[in-house]
């Protein structure tokens, strides 16, 4: 019986010895990069990662002195400037357009890590149903229905509904149709007699896997370079809701 | 207390005494507390400390039966006769009664040690679920976690992992006929009301070639039927802080049959509505056993239905559902014995099981339901011959499923004419090839024909499962074991809280067909087992096991969604695993302490993709130390202890700001993310808990009530459930979140 206790008194201390192991900090460059159809300025931020147990100043986040340029199919080039107003934001001027439908190649050099990302846009999006500004009546609910993008990732549009201008109470659902009958779910549309917001996204395949993914970036180059370079496209209704 | 009886006999001269002592036969020591009666009267009395009793009664007794009792300890009639004397002193030695029945345990056990050609599995029987320390209420499950090859993920789930293999590849059966989600509360309890459990054998190794039907092992469960000594109807009724169980059962002599039927249910519901208050969620379960006798046939019918509601409503409109979740299981098992002669035995079993399950959120913007069938019909015949011991068999299985899985807001997909068949022909066969050695093979060729109709996808092939087993004998005691086999799942589990990473084995079993393959794998176990005293069994075996297929749920981005065709054909993908390890038990099975230590090493890993990672389950040490003990005077206490090393997670090796814009309204605040690392290498401190309980049992004439009290995690262990970051300092400070704390609870057992 001694021997016993003595080495299960003996096991114990060994597991206990087996102390675990804290995973040193990674250092990584974060892109965030998202081509919009429609927009004046394109904007892009270049920043890094953190550790999580030293203080940052996050309102001065942010790496300077990259570089980026933006190559479209007929090979012209367009560059991004550095804000002066923010570090780690750039943007291009309005000489640049993101077009519907176009392949762009998107190269960011930052601090000696190159990377390159080819983006294919969608192409132009629109809500047909119900227009802007009607009066929907949940009794007798209308469908949603927008027209078929062409290549937008696996065929799926993002379709989110919230009160406009209160944009942190919204939902969002993915659906492979082109029509939505969201106006049938009373619990999304509490407030009567309010302005709801309908919006349908879709994405190219770079953005669509961000989005499913929710928390984790995908990796940009083999050097763990992480963020996102895609492109959206989209459209918005705002309709009043009645009961 | 003598001086006071005399005097009484004196003063009433019409009435006789009966005195005398009683004594444990074993120790000679007096016994308190000792219940006597005298049979058919409602006269009777209790012994002294000393042992000593004593019973005034009517002369017009001249002869009755005494009965003699006390838990623990043999019940003794005695007919007493009166000749003439007023006076009469019978002394009485008691035997201690779980001493003879687990002495007839141990026998059996040595029996089976004696002629199986693999190693003995652990087992729990009915007394160790009453009598050892429980979380609100007893619970097969969270009994097991202490058998040697069981680790787990955590306290909040009682799903476990037997030998690396995942949760999801222990199959449950329940008289032979599977349970498919052996589960209550999301987990937190299983399915298993202890009233209505008999025994439970967990099949790590050395597992029979008719289950062929998962991976990792087979938990054998035998519902629980009237003891055969027991006379009229009887019944257990029990109270815990969870539910409240009632058990009745009788024989019934003009049938030749015998019957036990167990209802369970929680009663929080029902005892908040009396302070208006409304708590949204309950479960029930219910047991049914039946036993008869019919010539040289014996029927054993048994049923099992459970059901989980929860059901939360809008506060503002009752009649818009936030999230209605229902989940059930029902079983029904016919199994048949027939034996002509002792060297013979047919069986003849079937049955069905159903697995129901509804889901609806949001009103109607998220509804999903699926209903999983499994019809089974086989047959088996075993023959002793002199030196070989022959099993052959048929069994049938019938699966259909269906889901239906309805996104209102523009998604849907349903499966409804998925369905999977499998037909099974095994033989085995134990030869003794001498006296120290036995060999046991077993073959098994199953037909596996899936359907899914709307996917214009079939697969119908042969899949052959082998055994080979061979156990040396040192001497009647001591043995060395060797077993190796090949094991196929055919169903899977999917959906999207596993998928998540929620620990919750609410499984929504998907079948393999089309191009998916029934998963495979290999076991090689080498063991060494027997008995260091008479009552003192020990056994240790190292095992390898190599997954050559295992599928899982691939992460949403993944998955094709245009189409149930796309979403079925790219939702799994094709992985590998191995564990390896060893386990070592040491069973005290009789006396007033009995119990077991336990040591398990472990390591599991898998491969998806590119990434290598140790499982969830993957606790490399684990000891676990249970205590039975008999105190006398009717106590009973019960200890269980765990040091186990921490679950591996995925930690995360820093942080940065999401500035994504995907929107024209900038919907994403700037938010901190955070960057996992590689999956589950680092770990959990270790894991560690101690759980008491303290039983006492009083009795009523024959009726008898167990009070328990336990402890859960009496140390109040802080075991890590997962760390987060709090963002409301910076730097942020990472915080962990706990298992279960030190949690009391008291169970009222009334046995009538």
């Amino acid at each position: 019986m001694k021997k016993l206790i003595f080495i299960f008194s003996f096991s114990i201390l060994l597991l206990i010895s087996c102390s675990t192991t804290e995973v040193p900090f990674e250092h990584r460059y974060v892109i965030n990069l998202v081509l919009k159809p429609d927009m004046k300025f394109q904007k892009a931020f270049i920043d890094s990662t953190y550790r999580l147990d030293v203080p940052v100043d996050y309102y001065n986040t942010g790496i300077s002195d990259a570089e980026i340029f933006i190559v479209d199919e007929n090979s012209d080039t367009f560059r991004y400037s550095e804000s002066d107003l923010l570090t780690g934001l750039y943007y291009t001027d309005d000489s640049f357009c993101v077009e519907y439908d176009m392949a762009y190649l998107v190269n960011v050099s930052v601090e000696g890590e190159f990377i390159s990302r080819e983006v294919q846009v969608p192409s132009s999006l629109a809500i047909l149903s119900p227009d802007f500004s009607d009066t929907v009546f949940l009794s007798n609910p209308p469908v949603v229905i927008w027209n078929r993008c062409e290549h937008s990732f696996k065929n799926t549009y993002l379709v989110t509904s919230y009160r406009s201008k209160i944009t942190e109470d919204f939902f969002e659902m993915l659906t492979p149709d082109t029509a939505m009958g969201i106006f049938n779910n009373r619990i999304l549309f509490e407030k009567k007699d309010t302005m709801y917001t309908v919006l349908v996204e879709a994405m190219d395949s770079n953005l669509y896997s961000y989005l499913k993914s929710g928390w984790q970036y995908g990796e940009l180059n083999k050097k763990g370079t992480i963020g996102l370079i895609g492109a959206i496209v989209f459209d918005t209704v705002a309709v009043w809701v009645r009961e | 207390m003598f001086w006071s009886s005399f005097c009484l006999v004196l003063l009433v001269s019409k009435y006789c005494v009966l005195t005398g002592n009683v004594y444990d036969a074993g120790t000679k020591e007096p016994l308190s507390m000792v219940n006597i009666v005298v049979v058919g009267t409602e006269m009777g009395t209790v012994t002294d400390d000393e042992g000593y009793y004593s019973l005034v009664m009517s002369d017009s007794f001249n002869v009755f039966q005494v009965r003699y009792s006390m838990i623990g300890y043999g019940q003794i009639k005695k007919d007493i006769r009166f000749l003439g004397s007023e006076y009469l002193t019978v002394d009485v030695a008691m035997h201690m009664e779980p001493l003879k029945a687990q002495g007839i345990l141990v026998s059996a056990k040595k029996k089976k040690f004696r002629n199986t050609a693999s190693m003995t599995p652990p087992s729990l029987s009915d007394k160790d679920l009453l009598m050892l320390p429980s979380f609100v209420e007893g619970d097969l499950m969270r009994t097991i976690e202490a058998l040697p090859g069981v680790t787990k993920s955590s306290d909040f789930s009682t799903s476990v992992s037997v030998r690396g293999g995942s949760p999801d590849q222990n199959r449950v059966l329940i008289d032979d006929v599977p349970l498919l989600n052996p589960f209550h509360l999301f987990g937190l309890v299983s399915a298993f009301n202890s009233n209505a459990i008999k025994s439970a054998e967990l099949y790590s190794s050395g597992i029979p070639v008719r289950h062929d039907a998962s991976l990792s092992s087979v938990l054998d469960i035998k519902t629980k039927g009237v003891g055969r000594d027991i006379e009229g109807i009887s019944g257990i009724a029990s109270l815990s802080l969870l539910s409240g169980s009632f058990a009745v059962g009788s024989k019934i002599p003009s049938l030749n049959s015998n019957f036990l039927l167990s209802v369970r249910r929680t009663y929080a519901d029902k005892l908040l509505a009396l302070f208006d208050y409304d708590l949204p969620y309950y479960f029930y379960d219910g047991y049914l056993h039946w036993e008869t006798d019919i010539k040289d046939w014996s029927l054993v019918l048994s049923g099992y239905t459970g059901k989980d509601f929860l059901d939360i409503r809008d506060e503002d409109d009752e009649s818009i559902k936030i999230i209605s979740f229902d989940w059930g299981n029902k079983v029904a098992a016919l199994n048949l014995f027939h034996s002509n002669t002792e060297e013979d035995l047919f069986h003849i079993f079937g049955g069905y099981s159903n697995h129901d399950f509804y889901l609806r959120a949001l009103d109607t913007v998220f509804i999903t339901d699926g209903n999983i069938n499994v019809g089974t019909v086989g047959a088996e015949y075993t023959k002793n011959f002199k030196r070989n011991k022959i099993t052959v068999g048929v069994e049938e299985y019938y699966r259909p499923f269906e889901y239906n899985v309805n996104f209102q807001m523009g998604f849907n997909y349903s499966y409804e004419d998925i369905w999977s068949n499998r037909l099974s022909m095994y033989i085995e066969d134990k030869f003794d090839l001498s006296e120290q050695l036995i060999l046991s093979g077993g073959l098994a060729l199953t037909h596996y024909y899936s359907e899914a109709g709307e996917f214009n996808q079939e697969n119908s092939d042969f899949f052959r499962a082998y055994r080979l087993s061979a156990k040396y004998f040192f001497d009647d005691l001591r043995a060395v074991t060797f077993s190796f086999g090949n094991f196929h799942q055919y169903i899977v589990p999917g959906g999207t809280l596993i998928n998540m990473g929620i620990d919750i084995p609410i499984y929504y079993w998907i079948p393999l067909g089309g191009e998916y393959d029934p998963e495979e794998a290999h076991h090689f176990n080498l063991g060494f087992e027997g008995w260091l005293k008479e009552d003192l069994y020990f056994s240790l075996e190292g095992y390898y096991r190599k997954y050559n297929r295992l599928f899982n749920m691939k992460d949403m981005e993944d998955i094709q969604i245009a189409t149930e065709k796309t979403y079925y054909e790219t939702m799994l993908e094709e992985g590998n695993a191995k564990a390896y390890g060893f386990d070592f038990l040491l069973k005290k099975e009789i006396g007033n302490l009995r119990g077991w230590l336990s040591y398990s090493f472990l390591k599991s890993d898998v491969v998806f993709g590119d990434e290598t990672y140790p499982t969830d389950w993957d606790r490399n040490h684990n000891i676990h130390l249970t205590l039975l003990a008999l105190l006398g005077r009717r106590y009973e206490a019960g200890v269980q202890f765990g040091f186990c090393s921490g679950n591996p997670y995925t930690t995360n090796l820093a942080r940065f700001r999401d500035r994504t814009e995907i929107t024209p309204y900038d919907r994403y605040t700037i938010w901190w993310r955070e960057l996992e690392g590689d999956k589950n290498q680092v770990r959990y401190p270790p894991y560690v808990r101690l759980d008491a309980s303290l039983g006492r049992s009083f009795y009523f004439g024959n009726n008898e009530l167990d009070v328990k009290l336990s402890i859960y995690n009496v140390l109040n262990s802080k075991n890590v459930f997962m760390y987060y970051y709090d963002y409301d300092e910076e730097p942020p400070v990472k915080k962990a979140f706990n298992m279960l704390p030190r949690i009391p609870s008291i169970e009222f057992i009334y046995k009538f």
